[in-house]
């Protein structure tokens, strides 16, 4: 097992999953990264090692999902093997999105969360059905306000326009505003039961109800398909179209694989790697809209195998990420709140996205604040030697010999946080840098703070910025 | 503004957690009042007084003097159209000036947008506080948002003064723009850059600050202080914002207790910034808005107030014209809106009001529209 | 012969209690409930980091047909929260008990002490030393007082139980690591029977021991599973002055209930109804009543147990079971056995 296997392993993780420590590398890089890739596509069949008991003991608030929520799906991918289930959940909450700050009530927006973990990887049509009935989904974008004769279109619209399809494709339009309306016609009676108010006891799951009696069962055309459709025939006319096909395997790519333009600028801005896009609709198609089918074809692919720092770390990847790294929140402790506050700092809130858009990715997490913060937090955890992960690269780093060269340190800090590569004038500069004093005596008493603060210096690097 | 005198200043100060309207501007001469406050009513006779209906909660003692001196307007009955009870989505509502639909862009962003159009200064707009507020959000815009000023800057965790200051002077090194790295990169290399020059520039202003004003311990007080600071500094910096922390506000319970005190608190930094800047001859430059989420509802529970709408803001400077606008919405049972003040003027009036009369820049275009304006500046 | 033993029967009677955040008429995320000689009951509520929410971690002292005593106790943040941080602040609280002279103990499993207060709440003193020596501990969960003040509590993370003499003397201990008898798995509640019994909540491991005094093992019941007389994660143990135990069946919501030998006896999913406070609350807010009016499904939701976590049972044969998740304690009457008179 080479440096390449791990590498690749790496950045395996960190895009399947929020990054790894070394010693977890090595593990799943002695397994092979196709059954990896196998593991992490079958988190039902693997243990994700989550200790769930133990964390709702401590932070009681978990028990019934009542609060604490954001911490809770931190928790959850901090600390569970199955990375990647963890990771499409995050995934969907992007595109399928809905804002807490408008649904008001975590218990039903962390139900919304579950369904993606369940679902996210099984046949998108499931998918579309099972958001389609999903009461936080129906309140945020008023498909409870949509009746029979009086429609209202934001669920229909958004389904097409966000969800499914997208506004259009190689410049053209993928659907009419007559298509919109049909659209919502469909789905008029899914709705939600009139909740519990939150006091005196606290919130209640919100449910969804299918009302029959507010369905329009007129005829439809939709798509150039005409009948008495109820939403899920719209759901199927939608999955059929070679613009879902595209959508899906285009967020899919943005996601897993490289930063690509914001999804308003899809209609018109072709994918770009267009034959790796090929492959996924593809497979799309002969899976029968099944996810993981297209996973599995995207993360063996070697688009994604050479796609290594060309994505920007969303600041969830970057805070869940360094604590992976730091193997800090392993077990429960105070002040786990703060964690979900770092990310909200950096630009991103779990449970709120800014709009039904979802984040916009890319460089677009980065403005001066953001960068500050980004780089200000991560430096101070690689920084803090009481974390058993940071202590683990430095007797790494110790077990090279009674000395090493500051080229060595460079290389070896590089590597245990994940295979980084630096740029080479950047490279150069940190060796020069760790260099000036001659070799290092690994047994010294300045040996760690020695390591940690080149890790300090890579952390704040551009590149760093990346995964 | 002409163009002989200094560039005018926004300070917003945020008050999280939706201060209770009803006992802020107390309507002591409303028989209701007392009927829906059995707790939490103030005595007409320690009301400051601002005329025979209202008057300033006593612990704004600070504000009732600065009302006295004509120096704020007090803007009564602000809202937006369907009222929204969430304090995190009426906020978001109020930072980027749209009820109506889920916005990203603030309103200060666009405003500092067109303020330094070619992005001349990384200091346009400071924030003090923790993570950036989506008023002043729009990509494209820097905005330097500063924790603690004195320590503000890029890897401040590096200890030792000589390390740090070598790391620094790698850390610029690296993000020099290389040629030929494409956009992304040279937008990531710019924006490392201006961090590094806004933290560089900033960190010169608590050296160069003297002052004999003392203000209060409280980091809201600080942070009101760092405006302070950094406005005297003169960096060119048009639009400063902090806040109190999240939630301070929101007195659902032992209100008597809390309220007074963050009152008391606030005013005091309030009135401690408007000494502090008329010290240095700089109290002409500046207005500020205090603004708050929503207001509370009128009946109280027993130990404090619930969510509600219809609040109450305040402008306050040199240039504005002391006062009370808008009208006091109704105590009547009949006359509110589910338990709730009504709001009778929309917050972007008073937006407007200071982006068009204060700020000359073009408030349709930043607001999406036209609002009927207040004449609240001189 | 007759060989049935006579069912154990309950009337519902009423809800205590409702969410409140900050200090009150209320709980928040309860998870402990003793009471003292005067009916009085005490509610620990374990809170939340969210500093709005102040003071939140606290004991709340009422009586059983919903009036207000009082409340004490506050919370620290995260960061304060040091095992020298003062007395009288909480950060993760797990336990309350009340000995003979009406002292309230209540133990913290972060700061890792047993916090001391008079009847009237005020703070008297904590005593309490990390580790896993003979006095010493590690994560304190539940508290129980004998007839001889002497404290018996569950030392979680030692697989322990230890004696104490009230101001914190070690008198004696036992248990160890393991699922055999008189061993442990990160156990939660205790309780002390009429004859001095001890039993103990043996929560990773799904089932309730007994033990005398001493610490010598009598029994054990429960298994892992949903079914009669099976555990998901048990956390609170009573045991009424007949010998009935009453058995918090945590990640189950259910209270199950058991004959003085650990055959199942009943089970209770709960039948909650609005509280005083609760009404009190309703009624502030027409929001809140129309909402409760137009609510689907209201009255089933409402009353199932949610986080069913610790119960207690005074010498009236009441049983109050109180629930994290929703913030309040349901009170069951047990019916007596006994024929009343009366017409057929």
């Amino acid at each position: 097992m080479g440096d390449n296997d791990i590498a690749l392993m790496a950045h395996l993780m960190r895009r399947a999953g929020f990054g790894a420590r070394y010693d977890e590398l090595e593990e799943r890089a002695a397994k092979g990264y196709e059954a990896t890739v196998e593991e992490l596509l079958h988190p039902d069949d693997n243990p994700d090692g989550l200790e769930l008991d133990l964390a709702e003991r401590y932070f009681i608030e978990w028990n019934h999902h009542t609060r604490g929520l954001p911490e809770y799906v931190a928790w959850r991918m901090i600390n569970s093997r199955a990375a990647l289930s963890e990771k499409i959940t995050l995934f969907w909450h992007g595109i399928l999105c809905t804002a807490d700050s408008k649904t008001q009530s975590y218990i039903t927006s962390y139900a919304e969360l579950e369904m993606f973990r369940r679902c996210g990887m099984g046949s998108f049509r499931d998918l579309l059905v099972e958001i389609s009935r999903d009461p936080a989904m129906i309140y945020y974008l008023d498909n409870c306000l949509s009746h029979k004769g009086a429609i209202n279109e934001n669920y229909g619209r958004e389904l097409l326009e966000l969800f499914s399809m997208g506004v259009g494709m190689d410049g053209k339009f993928n659907y009419t505003e007559e298509d919109v309306k049909e659209c919502a016609r469909a789905f008029t009676g899914w709705t939600i039961a009139n909740g519990i108010p939150g006091q005196p006891y606290g919130r209640y799951e919100a449910r969804f109800v299918y009302n029959a009696a507010d369905h329009d069962e007129g005829e439809k055309t939709f798509l150039g398909e005409t009948g008495n459709f109820n939403g899920e025939d719209v759901i199927d006319i939608i999955c059929k179209q070679p613009a879902t096909a595209r959508f899906l395997s285009r967020h899919l790519y943005r996601y897993f694989v490289a930063d690509d333009v914001q999804v308003p600028s899809w209609m018109d801005t072709p994918p770009p790697d267009p034959e790796t896009i090929k492959m996924l609709e593809d497979e799309y198609f002969r899976s029968n809209y099944n996810i993981r089918s297209m996973l599995r074809v995207l993360l063996n692919s070697d688009a994604f195998k050479n796609a290594r720092f060309s994505r920007i770390k969303s600041p969830i990847e970057t805070v869940i990420g360094t604590l992976r790294l730091a193997g800090d929140w392993t077990s429960p402790k105070p002040g786990f709140e703060w964690i979900f506050d770092e990310m909200k700092y950096m630009g991103q809130e779990i449970f709120n996205p800014p709009s039904v858009e979802g984040w916009h990715t890319g460089q677009e997490w980065i403005d001066g604040g953001t960068l500050v913060h980004r780089i200000n937090f991560t430096a101070e955890f690689v920084a803090n030697l009481d974390h058993p992960g940071i202590q683990d690269i430095v007797s790494r780093l110790a077990s090279n010999g009674p000395t090493i060269t500051g080229e060595q340190l460079v290389e070896g800090c590089l590597r245990y946080m994940g295979h980084y590569e630096l740029s080479e004038e950047n490279h150069r500069m940190l060796i020069r840098q760790a260099s000036q004093d001659g070799e290092l005596d690994t047994s010294s008493k300045d040996f760690p703070e020695r390591v940690t603060k080149t890790m300090q210096m890579i952390v704040s690097t551009k590149e760093y910025l990346y995964a | 503004m002409t163009s002989n005198k200094k560039d005018p200043v926004l300070v917003v100060l945020q008050m999280s957690g939706a201060y209770d309207a009803v006992n802020t501007i107390i309507p002591y001469n409303d028989p209701h009042y007392a009927d829906y406050r059995p707790v939490l009513k103030v005595a007409p006779e320690d009301v400051l007084h601002i005329n025979d209906q209202v008057g300033f909660h006593p612990a704004m003692k600070p504000m009732k003097d600065l009302y006295d001196q004509g120096k704020v307007a007090v803007i009564q009955g602000i809202g937006y159209p369907n009222p929204i009870r969430s304090h995190f989505r009426s906020m978001d509502i109020w930072h980027t000036a749209e009820p109506d639909k889920m916005g990203t862009e603030g309103w200060l962003g666009k405003a500092v947008r067109d303020l330094d159009p070619n992005k001349e200064n990384v200091l346009t707009a400071v924030s003090f506080g923790r993570g950036l507020p989506r008023a002043l959000a729009l990509p494209g815009v820097s905005v330097a948002s500063v924790g603690e000023l004195d320590t503000y800057g890029v890897l401040t965790g590096i200890d030792g003064e000589d390390q740090r200051l070598e790391a620094l002077d790698i850390f610029a090194r690296m993000y020099s723009p290389l040629i030929g790295s494409g956009p992304a990169n040279d937008y990531l290399s710019q924006t490392g850059l201006d961090a590094l020059k806004g933290a560089d520039t900033l960190n010169t202003a608590p050296l160069t600050y003297s002052s004999s004003v003392e203000y209060g311990g409280s980091p809201f007080a600080q942070w009101v202080k760092n405006i302070s600071q950094v406005h005297l500094a003169e960096f060119g910096t048009r639009v400063l914002y902090t806040g109190l922390n999240p939630g301070a506000f929101d007195t659902h319970a032992n209100q008597n207790i809390a309220f007074p005190k963050l009152w008391g608190e606030v005013t005091d930094a309030v009135s401690d910034l408007y000494e502090d800047l008329k010290e240095h001859h700089k109290n002409e430059e500046v207005v500020i808005l205090m603004f708050t989420e929503f207001g509370r509802r009128v009946q109280e529970n027993g130990s404090g107030t619930d969510h509600g709408s219809g609040s109450v803001a305040f402008v306050i400077g040199d240039a504005v014209k002391g006062g009370v606008y808008g009208d006091y919405p109704s105590l009547e049972p009949g006359k509110l809106d589910e338990g709730d003040l009504k709001w009778n003027n929309d917050f972007r009036s008073t937006y407007a009001t200071l982006l068009d009369k204060w700020m000359g820049l073009d408030d349709k275009a930043i607001l999406g529209g036209s609002y009927e304006q207040f004449d609240f500046i001189r | 012969m007759v060989t049935e033993i006579a069912p154990v029967t309950f009337q519902y009677s009423h809800t205590i209690g409702r969410q409140e955040v900050r200090s009150g008429t209320g709980f928040f995320n309860p998870v402990a409930i003793t009471h003292d000689a005067d009916s009085l009951l005490y509610v620990l509520s374990r809170g939340t980091e969210t500093p709005a929410f102040y003071p939140c971690k606290r004991v709340t002292v009422f009586s059983v047909d919903e009036e207000f005593v009082r409340d004490f106790g506050h919370k620290f943040h995260p960061h304060e929260a040091v095992p020298s941080a003062p007395d009288g602040g909480f950060m993760w609280p797990t336990s309350v008990a009340i000995d003979s002279e009406g002292k309230v103990y209540v133990a913290d499993e972060w700061l890792q002490r047993i916090t001391i207060f008079d009847s009237e709440g005020n703070c008297l003193g904590s005593w309490g030393k990390t580790g896993n020596g003979d006095g010493e501990f590690d994560r304190p969960s539940g508290l129980a007082f004998d007839k001889e003040d002497n404290l018996y509590m569950v030392d979680s993370r030692n697989s322990r139980v230890q004696v104490f003499t009230r101001d914190g003397k070690f008198i004696r201990k036992w248990g160890s690591f393991g699922d055999g008898d008189g061993q442990f798995d990160m156990p939660w509640g205790i309780e002390i029977d009429h004859n001095g019994d001890v039993y103990v909540a043996d929560w990773r491991n799904d089932r309730i021991q007994k033990f005398t005094a001493e610490g010598q093992f009598l029994m054990k019941f429960g298994t892992s599973g949903s079914g009669d007389g099976e555990f998901n994660r048990p956390t609170g143990v009573a045991v009424d002055k007949d010998g009935i135990i009453y058995v918090a069946d945590f990640k189950n919501d259910r209270l199950q209930v058991f004959h003085r030998d650990g055959t199942f006896a009943a089970k209770l999913t709960g039948e909650a109804t609005l509280s005083s406070w609760g009404r009190e609350r309703v009624e502030l807010d027409p929001t809140i009543t129309r909402g409760r009016e137009i609510a689907q499904g209201l009255q089933e939701r409402e009353k199932v147990f949610a986080g069913p976590v610790a119960v207690d049972v005074d010498d009236e044969n009441r049983v109050f079971v109180t629930e994290v998740a929703r913030h309040r304690v349901q009170v069951f009457q047990k019916q007596s056995a006994i024929f009343q008179g009366g017409l057929l």
